[in-house]
C-alpha cells in the first residue's frame, strides 16, 4: 500500500498530463461501450415483449407509409370498426394520451387504452392488487391500473374523477391495480424506444367504450390493431375494407413477416453498430497503448532506480494494476454519474413516459451496460500493464538508471 | 520507508555531485557535436540543427492527420442517409458531440508535445551549453510544427473541398494545435536550466 502511494504520488502524479489523457481515453471508450450496450439490451427487451403479441395466425397492422390521411368522418370509421367486431377477434391498444387528474398537478398523466384480447395477450405484471375485468357499467366505476408512480397518491381501491374524458362525458376509475416498478411498452417500429408506466393509467375497455370514444383514439387504435386467429385472405378483405371507407392503405403482417422484418432490420442495423463500436474501441486501445509506452519512456530512470534498489517486478506490475485499475474506475464513477443525473433530469422535467425508479438511479440496462464498461476496463488494463511492463523488462537495469 | 529513503539518497547524490555531473553532460554534449559534425559534413556549427528527427516528425504528422480524419469522417457520417432508427439514434450522438469529441482528441497531440520536450531535455541544454540561444531554438521548434502543421491542414482542406465539407471545424483545429504549439515552445524555455 505504501509503496503504491509512494510510486503512484512521486512518479505517475509528477506527469500528471500522461493520466489525465489515458482518463479522457478510457472515458470515451467506456462511453461508447455504455451506449451501444444499452441499445441492444434495450433492443433485445422490446422483442421480448413483441414475441408475446407477435404469434402464429396473428396479424399486426401497419399504415402503409405511401398512404396519406385525409379527413375521415365519424361515420366511416364506425362503420370500419362494425365490420371489425362482427368478422374479427382483435386485440386493441393505444396511448399517449395526456390527461389532467386532480390531486396531481403539473404533472402529464399517460393514458393507455387496451381490450380485453390485449389483456390477454400481454399479461401486464402487478404489484399489488387484482386483475381487470371488462364488462363495467359507464355509470359505474371502470376499473384501472395505475402506475407506480401514481401508487401513492391513488393507492388500491381510491377513486379518480374525471371530468372531460375519451367518451364525452365524465367517469370515474377505481384502482384495481398498481403495475410492477419501470413496467414498460417498446414501439414496435422502433423496439428501442420506449415508454415507462410508472405515470400512467391504463383504463380497459370494450366494444361499447369504443364506439362512444372520439375519432382519436379509434383512428389510433386502428394503426396498431392486432388481428388474432385469422388468415391472409382475411386481412386482405379487411385492409379491401379499410381502404374503400377510409381511403388509407392498411397492411397486415404475420409472424413470419415480422420476424423477417426484425432480423433484416434490426439485426443488420445491431451489426453495424458493433462493428463501428469495435473498430473505434480498437482505437482508443492503441492510443492508450501509446499513452502508456510515452509514460514508461519518460518514466524508465524512475522505475529503473526503484527496481535496483529492492522493487520486484511482480510488485510492479500489481502497482500498475492497481493505478489503471484506479482510473478505470474513477471512469466507471463517472459513467454512472452522469447516467443518474440524466434520469434524474426526466423526474425533474416530469417526462413522465421516461421516468424510472432503479437502484441509485440507475435501471436494470443501466448496470448491465455499466457491467460491460467494467469488463472492457479490465480487457485495457491487462493490455497496457503487461506492455508496459515487457517494455520496462527489456531495458537493463543499470542502463535505465544512467539514462 | 527504505524505498524512499534510497529514492532521496539518490537524488541528493545527484545534487552533491553537481559539478561532475556538468562536466559529464557537456562531455556528451561535446560528443553529440562531433557526430552532428560528422552527419552534415562541415565543421562549422551545427546550431540549425533541429530539435526533430525523423521519428518525431512521422508522430506528430500521424497525431495531426488522425485529428483531422476523425473530423473528416464524421462530417462524412453526417452525409449518410441511414433508414435504421437505432443507427440514426447512434450516429446521432456522434454528430451532436461532434467538436467535442474532435477537441478531447487533439489532447493526442498534447501528450506529443509535451513528452518530446521531455525527452529532448538533454539536447536542449547540449545546444545552449554549445552554443545556441533559447530563442533560436524556440523559434526553430515553433517553426517545424508549423511547418508540419501546415502540409497536414492544407491536405485536409484539399480533401474537405473535394466532398464539400464544412470548413469550420478545420480552422478551430488549427487554431487548437496553434495553441497548443505556442504553450510548449514556452515549455522550452524551462528546460534553458537543466
Amino acid at each position: 500500500m505504501k509503496i503504491f502511494k509512494f510510486i503512484t504520488t512521486k512518479i505517475f502524479l509528477r506527469k500528471a498530463i500522461l493520466g489525465i489523457g489515458l482518463v479522457l481515453l478510457l472515458f470515451m471508450s467506456n462511453y461508447v461501450t455504455f451506449t451501444v450496450a444499452r441499445s441492444i439490451i434495450s433492443v433485445a427487451q422490446g422483442y421480448e415483449e413483441t414475441k408475446d403479441i407477435n404469434q402464429k395466425d396473428t396479424y399486426i397492422a401497419n399504415l402503409d407509409p405511401n398512404s396519406q390521411i385525409n379527413t375521415i368522418s365519424e361515420d366511416e370509421i364506425q362503420a370500419v370498426y362494425d365490420y371489425i367486431n362482427v368478422n374479427f377477434k382483435y386485440a386493441f391498444y393505444t396511448d399517449g394520451f395526456i390527461e389532467s387528474v386532480p390531486k396531481i398537478d403539473d404533472t402529464k398523466i399517460l393514458f393507455g387504452y387496451m381490450n380485453e384480447e390485449y389483456y390477454n395477450l400481454y399479461k401486464f405484471q402487478l404489484s399489488q392488487g387484482k386483475d381487470l375485468y371488462f364488462d363495467y357499467q359507464f355509470d359505474d366505476e371502470i376499473p384501472v391500473l395505475v402506475g407506480e408512480g401514481l401508487s401513492k397518491t391513488y393507492p388500491v381501491g381510491s377513486k379518480i374523477k374525471i371530468e372531460k374524458s375519451i367518451i364525452g362525458q365524465p367517469i370515474t376509475l377505481k384502482v384495481q391495480g398498481i403495475l410492477k416498478k419501470n413496467a414498460y411498452h417498446s414501439n414496435y417500429y422502433a423496439l428501442n424506444s420506449k415508454i415507462y408506466y410508472n405515470f400512467s393509467i391504463l383504463v380497459p375497455i370494450n366494444k361499447e367504450f369504443i364506439n362512444r370514444a372520439n375519432m382519436d383514439l379509434k383512428l389510433n387504435g386502428l394503426m396498431d390493431l392486432i388481428v388474432i386467429k385469422s388468415t391472409r385472405d382475411e386481412t386482405i378483405h379487411l385492409s379491401n375494407f379499410i381502404k374503400n371507407n377510409l381511403g388509407l392503405k392498411f397492411n397486415f403482417f404475420s409472424q413470419e413477416e415480422n420476424y423477417d422484418y426484425f432480423n433484416n432490420y434490426y439485426i443488420q442495423s445491431l451489426k453495424i453498430m458493433i462493428i463501428i463500436t469495435l473498430i473505434l474501441l480498437i482505437v482508443m486501445t492503441c492510443l492508450s497503448l501509446w499513452n502508456a509506452l510515452v509514460s514508461v519512456r519518460l518514466m524508465l530512470k524512475d522505475f529503473t532506480i526503484n527496481l535496483l534498489v529492492g522493487l520486484s517486478y511482480s510488485k510492479l506490475r500489481q502497482i500498475f494494476y492497481s493505478y489503471f485499475g484506479l482510473l478505470s474506475f474513477i471512469n466507471v464513477i463517472i459513467i454512472f454519474i452522469i447516467t443518474a443525473f440524466s434520469r434524474y433530469g426526466y423526474w425533474l422535467r416530469k417526462e413522465t413516459n421516461i421516468a424510472t425508479y432503479g437502484l441509485f438511479g440507475l435501471i436494470e440496462m443501466d448496470w448491465l451496460g455499466l457491467l460491460c464498461v467494467v469488463i472492457l476496463n479490465i480487457i485495457i488494463v491487462i493490455i497496457i500493464s503487461e506492455n508496459m511492463l515487457r517494455k520496462i523488462k527489456k531495458v537493463p537495469i543499470s542502463l535505465g538508471v544512467l539514462q | 520507508m527504505y524505498l524512499s529513503q534510497k529514492y532521496n539518497q539518490t537524488n541528493s547524490i545527484n545534487n552533491g555531485d553537481f559539478y561532475a555531473q556538468i562536466l559529464n553532460v557537456k562531455k556528451n554534449c561535446l560528443k553529440q557535436r562531433a557526430v552532428l559534425n560528422k552527419m552534415s559534413g562541415e565543421k562549422g556549427d551545427n546550431m540549425k540543427k533541429s530539435l526533430f528527427r525523423i521519428a518525431d516528425v512521422s508522430e506528430l504528422s500521424i497525431a495531426y492527420i488522425f485529428c483531422f480524419t476523425i473530423n473528416i469522417l464524421i462530417e462524412y457520417i453526417k452525409t449518410l442517409e441511414v433508414d435504421s432508427y437505432i443507427l440514426q439514434v447512434f450516429i446521432q450522438n456522434f454528430i451532436d458531440y461532434q467538436l467535442l469529441i474532435i477537441l478531447l482528441f487533439t489532447f493526442i497531440v498534447f501528450i506529443f508535445h509535451y513528452q518530446m520536450l521531455q525527452r529532448k531535455k538533454e539536447e536542449i541544454f547540449c545546444k545552449i551549453l554549445v552554443g545556441d540561444t533559447i530563442s533560436n531554438i524556440r523559434i526553430w521548434y515553433v517553426l517545424e510544427c508549423l511547418i508540419i502543421l501546415t502540409f497536414v491542414f492544407l491536405l485536409s482542406i484539399i480533401v474537405n473541398i473535394y466532398f464539400n465539407f464544412n470548413l469550420t471545424n478545420n480552422i478551430y483545429l488549427v487554431l487548437v494545435f496553434i495553441i497548443y504549439i505556442i504553450v510548449s515552445a514556452r515549455k522550452v524555455q524551462k528546460h534553458e536550466n537543466f
